[in-house]
């Protein structure tokens, strides 16, 4: 594995007079998938955009497996940086068949290598016996792996995809991010994928990055950016759970730990158990909503109200007064 | 590894300044087809009135002609708006046998010049025609003094004959936007009490107003640039007056001063419109409840056959039937040598025009995709405006400001050539199909870069960046993305432009060369001779092409 096979260092573009990427940076390594996650507007399909030189970015390098893609002003042009782009709407060409879409790239060479290459990516993404047919006649999953096959035909050295999963039904959405995940994984292939759905990037990616106002905030592994934010953003981003100030929180709550008064700190909902028994903190439930074997209460606590997930079979009365208790140490958190 | 030699083309790729070879080829095109306001301007303003023909017009019938031409345009959209709006409604709204081909019918009288129905309804009424006769007789009465009867030739007359052609329009603008209104707002009203008459002016109408308003400055704009029909019931209007001032008083400064007066007046009805525009995004309020058709009662169902034919046979089928008549009648005289060179002439010159217009349109439009900075595209937006504005400039007023620069270089040409004692090549602008090509070409260029500039729009822009990045260049993204997904737009653009090229009356009457005519210049010609019979069949082409779109327009809404 080669690490730092893509390296971004402070990328910047400005659209329409906007600064939308503001010292954009990051580092990933080959093979892994690393998902660029945030809010609307904040500059997630600008900077695939802005990677793969299809818009104009300013002050910035990026290099790709050592070679340098861009560096200040100059830069390389899109159809040479040896990047595939999955569009949200797939851009498949309406006109062209399956066969010949996946052919598109492979112009100047023979038709028996053209036949061989595209037969080899219809079936990295099982879609042998489709050639034929037309973009309108596939169904959505259908489509995605041709625009898939497609811009893998192209051998590029990183594959970049916009909002891959959000033409997909919810139903067949797990099946086809673990299909693609596999692919990806079986042939060592490097990938940035836009969401604004944090269940995409538990799924697929290896690495998140917490995308606000063209900045990147957070990145690390999935799993770490979730449980462990860097800072309030990303925390709230994710609802990782409660963002309580130490001076809100009494000490009863807690088993071993002594919260700092002038510290934000991360309660995870499901870290707390509850009891009518005297020991914890003292609190008053005000709203409780069925979740699915659980139920979210919402309970007043020194004046602040704190979400909670228990699993019980009886919905809580609500005024109840029960006794909480925290069972990990919170995350203390940066504003 | 540094950026190497192999890249460096690509390394300023979005730094450049300079102009690329087609923005230039673009400018000047736009300049070329703006020619003629800029050469009407200047030859209004920098020329005196040597012949004292513009003040001695100004003294005594200028006010006139323009009243009349006013007058014409309001009668024409009273009578079209009568034409239009019930049908419009009945045919969006109620669900009843025979209306998708009643819906389709109504816009046939778009087919027949507004000259034509003319000639063949002054035949029809006047006092020696079959309807003044036959009611003599059956009356007995003896001379006109015996009884009133409708002039046909006055500014009523003249009115509904262009609303007849004209009112296809309003009609089509109407009924696709009474289609697309929802039926909640109707609910809304009728749980508080509205009645359906209040439901209809109050809030159907009212929410369909821009749509009115852009139909009706079509109208007005095709009934300012009439020629045809007022010149033939001798109403003297503007163009009439333009017309006259070139042709009969040989006074192009007369002719490019009325036609700036003519101008004034479209600009007006061109501002309107863009305001009305403005408005449109505010009313559209299509959602996902389309209006339900509803099931008319037996007695309405009469009333909506009975007006909607009526305005049919009208409009379209006596036209048609009289002019098959008189080819029926004067075979002989219809069916001659001079016909097929005619109409030979008229495609040969719309064919041409047609190539040029879609040449230009497409390379506006490439122009405009492929501008990638805001300001390049802003310039290329600013380009296709300025190539468009042939369109609303009436025929009369194109001719004479293309007159003036053409005939500035043939008399320059010619000077240049007795000066180096070169034989003289007399008027090779102004004087050849090469000014009416140009003619065509200004004024049709619009619609030709308005069906492309769609073509463009139906094309998701991420099929550039997707061919972008499988190392597609922009000559191979538009050989093998563009044009192939393009082709139907482009021989739209071709049909509509050759269709118009064909009908075209009052720049080729202007324009053509001495002992050329066109099928429109032919037909007219016999129709202001009162011999319409023998350019019956001539009249019938015409018809014939240009009930083309009408088929196209009603293919398209049924695919959509």
């Amino acid at each position: 594995m080669i690490e730092d096979a893509l390296k971004i260092d402070r990328l910047n573009v400005h659209i329409q007079n906007q600064h939308i990427l503001k010292d954009f940076s990051l580092n990933i390594n080959q093979g892994d998938i690393l998902c660029l996650l945030g809010p609307s507007g904040c500059g997630k399909t600008t900077s695939l955009k802005a990677i793969s030189g299809l818009i104009p970015s300013e002050a910035g390098k990026i290099e790709l497996f050592s070679k340098i893609l861009k560096d200040g002003e100059k830069e390389v042009s899109p159809e040479h940086r040896e990047m595939g782009f999955i569009f949200q709407d797939y851009a498949l060409f309406p006109h062209l068949t399956v066969f010949e879409n996946l052919a598109y790239s492979l112009k100047g060479k023979n038709k028996a290598t053209i036949k061989e290459e595209v037969f080899k990516n219809l079936n990295l993404v099982r879609l042998n016996g489709l050639e034929k047919r037309y973009p309108h006649e596939l169904s959505g999953g259908q489509q995605q792996r041709t625009a898939v096959a497609r811009a893998l035909s192209n051998k590029p050295k990183l594959l970049l995809m916009d909002e891959p999963f959000s033409n997909i039904d919810n139903q067949v959405k797990q099946k086809m991010i673990r299909e693609l995940r596999q692919l990806f994984k079986t042939n060592n292939i490097t990938c940035i994928f836009v969401t604004h759905s944090k269940q995409e990037a538990f799924s697929f990616a290896d690495k998140t990055a917490i995308l606000n106002q063209g900045k990147v905030e957070q990145l690390d592994i999935t799993q770490r950016v979730f449980e462990q934010p860097k800072n309030e953003f990303v925390a709230r981003f994710m609802e990782a759970g409660n963002i309580i100030s130490g001076s809100d929180l009494p000490v009863s709550l807690f088993n071993a730990f002594k919260p700092t008064k002038n510290k934000s700190y991360l309660l995870q909902d499901n870290g707390f158990s509850i009891g009518d028994i005297n020991e914890g903190a003292k609190g008053k439930v005000t709203d409780c909503l069925y979740m699915g074997y659980r139920y979210q209460l919402s309970i007043l606590l020194n004046e602040t109200n704190i979400s909670v997930h228990i699993n019980s079979t009886e919905p809580f009365d609500i005024n109840r007064e029960v006794s909480l208790k925290y069972l990990n140490n919170p995350v203390p958190i940066t504003q | 590894m540094p950026l190497n030699k192999k890249d460096k083309p690509d390394l300023c790729r979005y730094n450049h300044r300079m102009p690329k070879p087609l923005t230039i080829i673009a400018g000047t095109i736009s300049v070329i087809l703006f020619m003629p306001i800029v050469a009407l301007i200047y030859q209004s303003l920098s020329f005196t009135d040597i012949d004292n023909t513009f003040s001695e017009l100004a003294d005594t019938v200028l006010v006139d002609y323009t009243l009349n031409s006013l007058k014409v345009v309001l009668g024409t959209l009273i009578f079209s708006g009568l034409f239009a709006v019930a049908p419009a409604w009945w045919c969006a709204r109620y669900e009843f046998k025979g209306r998708h081909y009643l819906q389709w019918a109504l816009v046939f009288p778009l087919a027949i010049p507004a000259y034509i129905s003319a000639y063949i309804y002054t035949d029809m009424l006047d006092y020696a025609g079959p309807i003044q006769s036959t009611l003599r007789e059956w009356f007995s009465w003896n001379s006109p003094l015996d009884y009133i009867f409708f002039d046909i030739r006055s500014v009523t007359g003249a009115s509904l004959m262009l609303s007849l052609a004209l009112s296809p329009y309003i009609y089509l603008l109407m009924r696709n936007t009474f289609a697309k209104q929802s039926d909640h707002i109707e609910h809304a009203a009728k749980i508080m009490g509205a009645s359906s008459s209040r439901i209809f002016f109050g809030i159907r109408l009212k929410l369909a107003r821009p749509a009115l308003a852009i139909g009706c400055t079509l109208v007005a704009m095709e009934t300012l640039a009439d020629f045809g029909t007022v010149h033939l019931f001798s109403i003297s209007t503007l163009t009439t007056a333009i017309y006259d001032s070139w042709l009969v008083y040989g006074s192009l400064s007369t002719a490019a001063k009325i036609s700036c007066l003519l101008l004034l007046f479209i600009v007006v009805l061109v501002l309107f419109e863009r305001w009305q525009r403005r408005d449109q995004k505010f009313l559209d309020l299509k959602g996902n409840h389309t209006l339900s058709r509803k099931q008319p009662s037996k007695a309405k169902l009469a009333a909506i056959w009975l007006i909607c034919s009526s305005i049919i046979i009208l409009g379209f089928v006596v036209p048609v039937i009289t002019l098959l008549g008189y080819t029926h009648d004067y075979m002989a005289e219809n069916i001659t040598p001079d016909l097929w060179q005619h109409a030979g002439n008229t495609f040969y010159l719309a064919f041409i025009a047609a190539l040029i217009c879609g040449v230009i349109a497409l390379l506006l439009n490439i122009n405009l995709r492929f501008s990638h900075t805001a300001a390049l595209n802003k310039v290329h937006q600013v380009q296709q405006s300025i190539s468009s504005v042939g369109y609303a400039i009436p025929g009369t007023v194109l001719a004479i400001g293309i007159l003036i620069p053409l005939g500035f270089l043939d008399i320059q040409l010619n000077d240049l050539l007795s000066y180096y004692k070169a034989e003289p090549i007399g008027l090779i602008f102004s004087g050849t199909y090469f000014a009416l090509i140009l003619a065509f070409v200004i004024r049709f260029s619009a619609i030709a870069n308005g069906s492309i500039n769609n073509g463009y729009e139906q094309i998701n822009p991420n099929l550039d960046l997707a061919a972008k990045s499988l190392n597609s260049t922009k000559i191979e993204l538009f050989k093998r993305i563009h044009l192939p997904l393009l082709h139907p737009s482009i021989i739209t653009a071709l049909l509509l432009v050759f269709i118009e090229c064909v009908k075209e009356l009052p720049a080729s009457l202007l324009l053509r060369p001495f002992n050329f005519e066109t099928l429109a210049t032919y037909t007219y010609q016999y129709a202001s001779d009162e011999q319409l019979e023998h350019g019956a069949l001539a009249a019938l082409l015409i018809i014939a092409v240009s009930l083309i779109p009408i088929f196209i327009l009603s293919k398209t809404q049924r695919m959509q």
